[in-house]
């Protein structure tokens, strides 16, 4: 028959800050109620954390081992956020009322567990995917070296030369798209002479926007490819530390 | 999957959806506890980015059960969507809240728990689905 006598706490325990209660991996029997304090549960998946919730009083845990029938070790690790108070609790009695609770409140229960630990596995491998997408993007963007923005078509001629470099001479492109991150120019294949148009390059660009603004601002090479026109080059380039200024100018322009 | 036997003692009613039917409605009021009798359904959350499908539960599958559960908030979770045409049973809340009644405080309160992490990974993954 079911029971329905009140459990007395067996022990009580008090856990400071950073304190690890239940470490995920390991066999434990035990159900918690905090008394007094906060919990973190947590998981560790490839060596990152995943948060899964934080517990304040009142709140029990170390329950998902209890409906496992203490088969399975602990799902997931929980530490104190502060000082901690809880209320430790046998599972003895409460596993001899849950197996004569009415059957289909024990299915009810046995099936809310496995959509826990289905959904529990959904987040490991849904964090697992970002972090690869993340890190496949990033490592995208650094092999293509590619501007990835909306560039608006432009046709006006400016003036650049070394910015890491003393030179006296300007040399001549121009301007065939812009966008707030970044300009593709041509340039004259031979200008090489004063400048060397290698990718990480960085050089100082000037030139101005058809409000009659002036920009001056250091690019660095991200691209370099043959133009269409013979003899000539293509250059990727991306503002490095753009002033809010020149920013804005070329905002209002992009949006004319 | 068969249908248990103890659920058949507890279907009151039964009702056949046609497909792409919406069972449930997320954040709509609601405690009713139903079987899938017969058929697929899938079950779908809000996101920032629009519905983000977290699971498809077929023959057996009890749905509903977390309002019923919590009690305090009687609120649906996430949709519920017919597949194909579903067959379901719909469950004696009544009897279901007299025998739940009757379990002690602690195991009321370890289920009570279960349900809260089931309904906060839920969440989380759906968010986790939307944002890839």
């Amino acid at each position: 028959m079911t029971e329905k006598k009140t459990i007395p706490p067996v022990v009580h325990l008090s856990y400071s800050k950073g304190d690890l209660i239940i470490k995920e991996g390991d066999y434990g029997i035990s159900i918690y109620k905090i008394f007094k304090g906060h919990v973190r549960i947590f998981k560790k998946s490839n060596n990152t954390i995943i948060p899964l919730a934080t517990l304040v009083r009142g709140e029990v845990f170390g329950e998902m081992t209890f409906f496992n029938f203490l088969l399975e070790p602990r799902s997931a690790s929980v530490e104190a956020i502060d000082d901690v108070e809880l209320e430790v609790w046998h599972p003895a009695r409460l596993t001899e009322e849950y197996k004569a609770m009415p059957a289909i409140l024990r299915y009810i229960t046995q099936q809310t567990l496995n959509r826990l630990l289905r959904m529990n596995r959904v987040i490991d491998e849904l964090t697992a995917r970002k972090r690869q997408s993340k890190e496949e993007r990033i490592t995208a963007e650094k092999k293509s070296n590619k501007r990835r923005y909306f560039r608006k078509n432009f046709g006006q001629e400016c003036n650049y030369r070394s910015a890491t470099h003393s030179s006296h001479v300007d040399l001549h492109g121009v301007i065939k798209d812009i966008s707030p991150m970044g300009l593709g120019v041509e340039v004259i294949e031979r200008n090489a002479m004063n400048f060397n148009h290698n990718l990480g390059n960085q050089l100082k660009i000037s030139f101005q926007l058809p409000s009659g603004s002036s920009i001056n601002e250091v690019a660095i090479i991200k691209s370099v490819k043959k133009s269409k026109v013979p003899g000539c080059l293509f250059l990727g380039l991306e503002f490095s530390n753009i002033s809010k200024d020149a920013l804005k100018q070329i905002g209002f322009f992009m949006m004319s | 999957m068969a249908i248990d036997s103890i659920i058949y003692a507890y279907i009151v009613k039964e009702e056949v959806v046609q497909p792409n039917v919406t069972i449930i409605e997320e954040d709509a009021k609601g405690d009713w506890l139903y079987v899938v009798l017969e058929g697929k359904v899938k079950v779908k959350k809000r996101t920032p980015k629009g519905l983000a499908t977290i699971d498809t539960l077929k023959e057996g599958a009890i749905i509903g059960e977390i309002p019923f559960l919590l009690k305090t908030q009687q609120l649906r979770t996430a949709f519920v969507i017919s597949e194909g045409v579903v067959r379901l049973g719909i469950l004696d809340k009544e009897r279901l809240e007299k025998e739940y009644e009757l379990l002690s405080p602690q195991l009321k309160s370890l289920i009570r728990t279960m349900v809260l992490r089931l309904k906060e990974t839920t969440k989380k993954a759906s968010l986790l689905a939307a944002e890839l």
